[in-house]
């Protein structure tokens, strides 16, 4: 049997992370990814690392830590993130573009609406700005244990606390009274006029089953500003030639390093000896050793499927079935011919971000039908365009939001064409000649998602995003730092805190807890040895 | 001119109470009331002959054992009779019923579902734990987490004691107690619907948020937390009404040499230099008096009584974006016999206590959706009670008086003001609801009093008719409550102080804003309460 010193289970982002810190570290470490391609649900590439699917996340930015540790300017990418304009599309009046970057354009458009809110843009900007920031202590590091705390979770509390101080009274106080709001009462409080409540109303929902009145959701507005915007100019930002780029670097980056990665290599089983994990079974029946197991997939498939529930108590185990992921993304891909002719250069397009969502009363809405497991009548999306392998052709990735996962009285089967209709209805009254464009449309609706990448619910962070599954309770309360009841065996993904998108955070977490293990469990076999 | 050495504006049940501890502490006190009677919206009225309405709040549980003690009201006569045994109608004649016996309660939810019965147990131990947390912080002034000031720290470290006291399981459950919808926590425990909708009616009762709100799960907790003889979690009617613990604080202020004055509408408060000195009442006299304290609602406090020049434009900002929402309506019946709920043919007994119509969580949240659209609940949420089968000063011998609390109904409708005809309506909603399970009633009617949030703001005095002067979100609650860095009772003027239930720990006849807002003033005077 072939032995590794680490073998990391699913090659998204956080996989892709873990695998090449703990390489870095000095451990042979082998990633095995089921899929064709690597990158998960952020984007996925082939084992050259050319693109294979289209990106469903479409905005977000590695954390800057992780990009350092791993060197990945080396594989040339770029530590600035590319900054996309906005375009917004609404039922009720003019669709609007904002420039990234460019402040007089954009008070410009907003005074349309409403010149006071127009003023109150930079400033609302700067606020979440700053709030992000102290927020991000928290979203980016391991959080500490409660009990038998050790002198790290002391001083982890400890720096937590001090950064908040930081914020100063004012901003301390306007923290810890918005951060569980709901968004639209945040919104309403600021602004006057729909249209700049709609700039922020569809990220503080995107990819989760909340709507704009949901408390909750100035977190969850917080967290997107924090992990997916460019805060001072209040532009989305992605890597520097989209996730594909990101994730090709930490494929050849890890492999430069020397970790080993094999596709199509799907884990069946993770194997235990003295209660510790010791080996994984392939589905081809192949066995590999290592000491350290972590797995980026689904905490649930991680543990009741992959490590078997006869290894923990009852209350993980029920408590692993009741953390939430409800999905509400459909991913959408169109092969576009050309572009329609009367909407300006290929190179406007290729840097914009497109929204079509509407203002809080349509996005909550929306919500109500989703939250009762039915699809809304026009589901809010956001949309955006990368060339295509021909020249002149392009492609759209389109991200819908309130799609259930489990739909109550219909199924995806009926519901997906419907869904594609009201996407294709709107792409073509916003850009006459748009579905002429159009060659072909591959849908992946969350039940496909669920299915191909192993999610109980389907939902794109494997579990929803709220402050009741964040922190010192994501994946499971008091389960915060990556370990789980069987010695050796970690969680390394997406439904570890601080999530997925394209931070790798998670992944980096899990990497530095798995080491100080590794090195522990070494120091004691030494003793043992001597 | 007599100088007071304090007046309180409002003799709801918090400004008598307040009223009550400074006259006891030894300070003048003058109460002031707009209406011809005491009591705020804790009141007994008699608006049919023979029949006594507790025409607003309807149940007691939450007033605090502490100041029933302290005040001794019992000798001032008032007396709580405990409710028998309750029940929650469902459909088709199903009902669960919960019973002064345990044993009795446990066979009755086995019939809804075993496994059920047992996480009743668990739910209940949970419920209990958290309980303990918060009933403690009830009658204490909340720390302000900003500050440095010795007192604050202390508070601030006694509030941390309080939660290390829970151990590390029960810091992870109140940090997502406080934080989750109250559908997901319940379906971490049931399986029934009739159960989760019957235990949910705690999580909406006077709140703008539905069941699946994420925060709702707090708002279950604020309303079981109270106790009667012990017993946390107990209901009970106040014999002769809710006027009676009204009365009888009005006659422990009394016994104490407060003065209480009636008809006696404040206009305005006397301000010199910043500094509150008196108030001005409608007809013009003016009185003086070192300390104020308004029993009225944070916003009508600030936007009624104050001149804007006297207040900075943040705080008047963050006035006017306190949320403050009407959601509930009310019924008082006057019957010519016992209601005949077929259902409940063989079970006479639960008819004395609570009879809630919600036969799941879905209808309440779809309750919840019509009140976001501007509308009332076409299917409404209904607790219901009988207090004359307890408690004969009521009713007439065999008459019955009826409380409706109905759930939810917004202050404003979404086409245009309330109007006698749309009242009508919304009591005609509430009537044919009651109907369904209970056929007939409208025979027996001698008398329907139609309550909405408009006539709850124009009667009692509530802003949109919130029955716990705002609403009881995290941002609103503790050190959010009204304002961070007004939590303390004080306002931004000197001598001005806030007793009413915009104050923490919020609504419902629980007196504690107002003996803490009396313990404040005494602190700045240098006195100790006894």
């Amino acid at each position: 049997m072939a032995q590794y010193d680490a073998i990391i289970i699913g090659g998204g982002i956080n996989g892709l992370v873990t695998t090449g810190l703990l390489q870095k570290a000095g451990l042979s470490t082998l990633l095995l990814e089921a899929g064709g391609g690597f990158g998960g649900l952020a984007a996925q590439v082939d084992a050259e690392g050319q693109p294979q699917a289209p990106s469903l996340a479409q905005s977000g930015m590695i954390s800057p830590s992780v990009f350092r540790s791993l060197n990945l300017s080396s594989q040339g990418l770029s530590v600035q993130p590319e900054r996309l304009d906005q375009e917004f599309h609404h039922p009720g009046y003019d669709s609007f573009r904002l420039f990234a970057g460019d402040a007089d354009q954009q008070q410009a458009v907003m005074s349309r609406f409403s010149p006071r809110d127009a003023d109150r843009l930079p400033v609302f900007r700067a606020r979440l700005t700053r709030l992000a920031s102290a927020l991000k202590p928290f979203l980016e590091r391991t959080p500490p244990r409660l009990a038998e705390m050790v002198l790290a979770d002391r001083l982890e509390l400890l720096r937590l606390g001090v950064s908040l101080k930081r914020l100063g009274r004012a901003d301390l106080r306007d923290f810890l009274r918005i951060i569980a709001m709901n968004e639209a009462d945040l919104l309403e409080e600021v602004f006057e006029s729909e249209a700049a409540q709609s700039l922020f109303a569809f990220d503080g929902v995107l990819g989760n089953l909340f709507g704009p009145r949901s408390p909750n959701t100035v977190f969850t507005l917080l967290y997107r500003w924090a992990t997916a915007f460019d805060g001072a100019s209040g532009s989305p930002v992605r890597p520097l030639g989209g996730a594909h780029a990101l994730v090709g670097a930490l494929v050849r980056q890890a492999r430069s390093l020397g970790a080993v990665l094999r596709s199509e290599a799907e884990v069946e089983r993770v194997l235990l000896v003295d209660d510790r994990a010791a080996a994984v079974r392939l589905t081809s029946g192949e066995e590999v050793g290592a000491p350290l197991i972590l797995s980026s997939l689904h905490p649930g498939r991680s543990c009741l499927d992959l490590l078997g529930v006869e290894h923990m108590d009852a209350d993980w185990v029920r408590n692993l079935q009741h953390a939430r992921g409800r999905g509400v993304n459909a991913a959408l891909t169109l092969s576009l011919a050309g572009l329609p002719e009367t909407e300006g250069s290929a190179a406007g397009w290729l840097r914009r971000r497109f929204v079509f969502a509407g203002g809080i009363r349509a996005l909550e809405a929306a919500h109500d039908s989703a939250k009762y497991g039915e699809l809304p009548d026009d589901p809010p999306f956001e949309a955006s365009v990368s060339t295509g392998e021909k020249p002149g052709t392009f492609r759209m990735q389109v991200t819908a939001q309130y799609c259930p996962e489990n739909l109550k009285v219909s199924s995806w089967q009926q519901e997906g064409e419907k869904l594609q209709r009201s996407i294709l209805r709107r792409l073509e009254e916003a850009y006459p000649g748009f579905n002429a464009c159009v060659e072909g449309v591959r849908m992946q609706t969350p039940s496909d998602l669920a299915a191909s990448y192993g999610l109980p619910g389907g939902h794109w962070h494997h579990l929803e995003l709220g402050l009741d599954q964040i922190y010192l309770l994501r994946p499971l309360p008091g389960w915060g730092q990556y370990s789980t009841p069987v010695e050796g065996f970690f969680l390394c993904g997406a439904g570890c805190h601080p999530g997925g998108g394209l931070q790798g955070a998670a992944g980096a977490n899990a990497a530095h807890r798995a080491l100080l293990h590794h090195k522990a469990r070494n120091k004691t076999l030494r003793a043992k040895g001597g | 001119m007599k100088q007071w050495d304090a007046i309180v504006v409002g003799a709801g049940h918090n400004g008598l109470t307040a009223a009550a501890y400074l006259a006891r502490a030894g300070l003048s006190v003058l109460v002031l009331e707009r209406r011809d009677i005491v009591g705020g919206a804790a009141v007994s009225e008699e608006r049919h002959e023979g029949f006594l309405y507790s025409s607003c709040s309807y149940v007691c549980s939450l007033l605090r054992a502490e100041i029933m003690r302290d005040l001794e009201l019992s000798r001032f006569g008032l007396r709580i009779i405990p409710y028998e045994n309750s029940t929650t109608l469902g459909r088709d004649g199903r009902y669960v019923g919960f019973y002064a016996d345990h044993d009795r309660t446990r066979r009755s939810l086995a019939r809804l579902s075993p496994r059920d019965a047992e996480a009743y147990e668990t739910f209940n131990r949970d419920i209990y734990r958290q309980c303990r947390l918060i009933r403690p912080l009830l009658l204490k002034t909340p720390p302000d987490p900003t500050s440095m000031k010795p007192r604050d720290l202390r508070r601030l470290l006694d509030l941390g004691r309080a939660f290390g006291q829970l151990g590390e399981d029960g810091i992870y459950q109140a940090m997502q107690f406080w934080t989750m919808s109250c559908g997901d926590f319940l379906d971490r425990y049931f399986e029934s619907d009739l159960l989760k909708g019957s235990l949910a009616g705690n999580s909406i009762i006077g709140t703008a948020l539905g069941p699946y709100s994420p925060g709702s799960a707090y708002v279950l907790l604020h309303h079981v937390m109270g106790e009667l003889d012990g017993h946390v979690g107990a209901w009970g009617f106040a014999v002769g009404g809710m006027g009676a613990i009204s009365q009888a604080l009005a006659a422990a202020a009394g016994s104490h040499g407060a003065e209480i004055r009636t008809g006696a509408e404040v206009d305005q408060f006397l301000i010199r230099d910043g500094e509150v000195q008196g108030v001005v009442l409608a007809n013009g006299e003016e009185i003086r008096a070192r300390h104020v304290v308004s029993n009225l609602d944070f916003k009508r406090t600030f936007l009624k009584l104050v001149p804007e020049k006297e207040l900075a434009p943040d705080f008047l900002e963050g006035v006017r974006n306190f949320k403050i929402r009407g959601s509930s309506g009310k019924l008082n019946i006057a019957l010519d016999r016992l209601p005949d709920f077929p259902a409940l043919r063989d079970e006479p007994t639960l008819k004395r206590g609570g009879i809630m119509i919600s036969e799941s969580m879905e209808y309440m949240e779809r309750g919840y959706d019509d009140w976001k659209r501007g509308a009332w609940s076409k299917k409404p949420f209904l607790d219901i009670v009988l207090p004359s089968t307890l408690d004969p000063t009521m009713a007439p011998p065999d008459q019955h008086y009826m409380s409706v609390f109905v759930q939810y109904v917004p202050a404003k409708l979404a086409d245009g003001d309330w109007t006698p005809e749309k009242r009508d309506a919304f009591g005609e909603t509430v009537l044919s609801t009651i109907e369904a399970h209970c056929p007939g009633i409208r025979e027996s009617i001698l008398d329907c009093w139609v309550r909405t949030p408009w006539d709850l703001e124009n009667e009692v005095g509530l802003t949109e008719g919130n029955i716990f002067q705002g609403e009881l979100t995290l941002d609103q609650l503790l050190f959010n409550r009204p304002l961070p860095g007004y939590a303390q009772y004080r306002g931004p003027l000197r001598g001005l102080y806030m007793c009413g239930s915009s104050t923490h720990p919020g609504g419902g006849v629980m007196g504690a804003p107002g003996a803490n807002a009396a313990r404040e003033v005494l602190v700045d005077i240098g006195r100790r309460v006894v």
